[in-house]
């Protein structure tokens, strides 16, 4: 049978990324600016046609902020889950899809980084 | 405890507990329910002959399980069930099996408990435990994902899409058009925008040509909205059969529930057959 299990998820915490310059920070909406490393390729003749773009924009909708602004490197994953389940009348499981989607979402684009705790 | 009824098997599982898996075979298939951190119950549905022996499918399953990891297994009975207690990585791991005669259906519960095995949860599940019969108009009963609702007669499980915030169940006639859709939605501020009327046009918009708009309001205060018209069906020469479709903003839990279906000729609001606010009108049979 298929035991699920995502305790070690959900204890997780998601940090801020040091390196990012938030833009501009409403309750709706957040534009963060995030560092890029050049890759190797990234050289001319290429940047004479695609020139290296030394930062990225990151634009959070307003649920997107919303986690964003949980994620202040106290909560852990689980916490997150249930104030976003609470604020919007979620179930647990609901939330959790939502949340963990969004996280890795953010993740990928650099905005937060994940401090997995240790396995007991 | 709340009520689950999936491919006619109706069951009570702890308020805590969410159908997180769900297969549409109906001939064998699977649910499962999960806590907060983990799978917590399975449910196992497989069509048999006949009732099998017992006796000796149990004590076969214990030889296999055995085989495949399972330490201290011993047979348990409760509340009519016939099952097998053992541990495996760290959990106790419970199953019981029973033969439903209605369905024909040999079941399977199985209790994963990642810490103390808890007598009172097993037993309450298992009594609970049932086989939904149709209503006396042939629907079917199904009340998953906040939705309680009476699928038309003779009609399948046809798709059941389950995201963050969304669940859509529709059915139709063996191998053929879609005849009813149940849906229920949440976060409804921040995705919808426009009038409930054109929201339910477009939700609607496959299945059926919109021809009146209508609004009521039923017992519980709910602002239901109607559309009517021919349901879209491709061929020139086939019936294009009366339709409609009904969507509500519930008060009580701020979700949108929308329902479509074949209009029968005594549809009545009090034959909604999708309902919403916690138990619903459908009882609790």
């Amino acid at each position: 049978m298929a035991t699920g299990n995502w305790e070690q998820q959900l204890r997780s915490r998601p940090l801020r990324n040091q390196a990012a310059r938030i833009e501009s920070d409403t309750r709706d909406a957040v534009t963060i600016i995030v560092k890029q490393e050049r890759p190797a390729y990234m050289k001319p003749p290429l940047t004479w046609i695609v020139p290296h773009r030394p930062e990225r924009k990151a634009q959070l909708d307003a649920l997107g902020s919303e986690v964003w602004h949980l994620c202040d490197g106290r909560r852990t994953v689980e916490e997150i889950v249930d104030r976003f389940a609470a604020s919007h009348g979620l179930t647990f499981h609901e939330s959790r899809v939502a949340v963990t989607e969004y996280i890795s979402s953010l993740i990928k684009r650099g905005v937060l980084a994940i401090e997995i705790p240790d396995e007991e | 405890m709340q009520q689950c009824i999936w491919r006619n098997f109706g069951l009570k599982v702890p308020d805590e507990w969410e159908l997180l898996q769900f297969s549409r075979n109906t001939e064998k298939g699977r649910c499962a329910f999960a806590d907060r951190y983990r799978h917590r119950l399975e449910l196992d549905w497989r069509l048999v002959e006949g009732p099998p022996d017992t006796d000796r499918m149990l004590s076969d399953y214990l030889v296999r399980l055995a085989d495949e990891g399972m330490q201290d297994g011993k047979r348990s009975n409760r509340s009519g069930w016939s099952g097998i207690v053992g541990s495996q990585d760290g959990q106790t791991f419970s199953r019981f099996g029973k033969h439903m005669p209605n369905e024909g259906c040999l079941v399977e519960l199985v209790f994963i408990w990642p810490e103390e095995r808890d007598a009172d949860i097993e037993k309450s599940v298992l009594q609970s435990f049932r086989e939904v019969a149709a209503e006396d108009d042939g629907r079917r009963r199904w009340r998953a994902f906040g939705m309680d609702f009476l699928a038309p007669a003779q009609t399948v499980l046809q798709g059941c899409t389950v995201q963050a915030a969304m669940a859509e169940m529709t059915f139709s006639e063996q191998h053929g058009r879609t005849v009813a859709r149940f849906g229920r939605r949440g976060l409804v501020n921040d995705w919808q925008r426009g009038s409930m009327d054109a929201w339910l046009s477009r939700w609607v918009f496959g299945d059926m040509t919109v021809q009146t708009h209508r609004h009521t309001a039923d017992a519980k205060g709910h602002d239901i909205h109607r559309v009517e018209g021919p349901q879209k069906i491709k061929g020139l020469l086939r019936k294009h059969p009366p339709c409609l479709a009904e969507a509500w903003l519930c008060p009580s839990d701020k979700r949108l529930y929308s329902w479509f279906g074949l209009a029968s000729p005594n549809q009545t609001a009090e034959g909604r057959p999708l309902h919403c606010c916690g138990k619903g009108d459908h009882g609790d049979r």
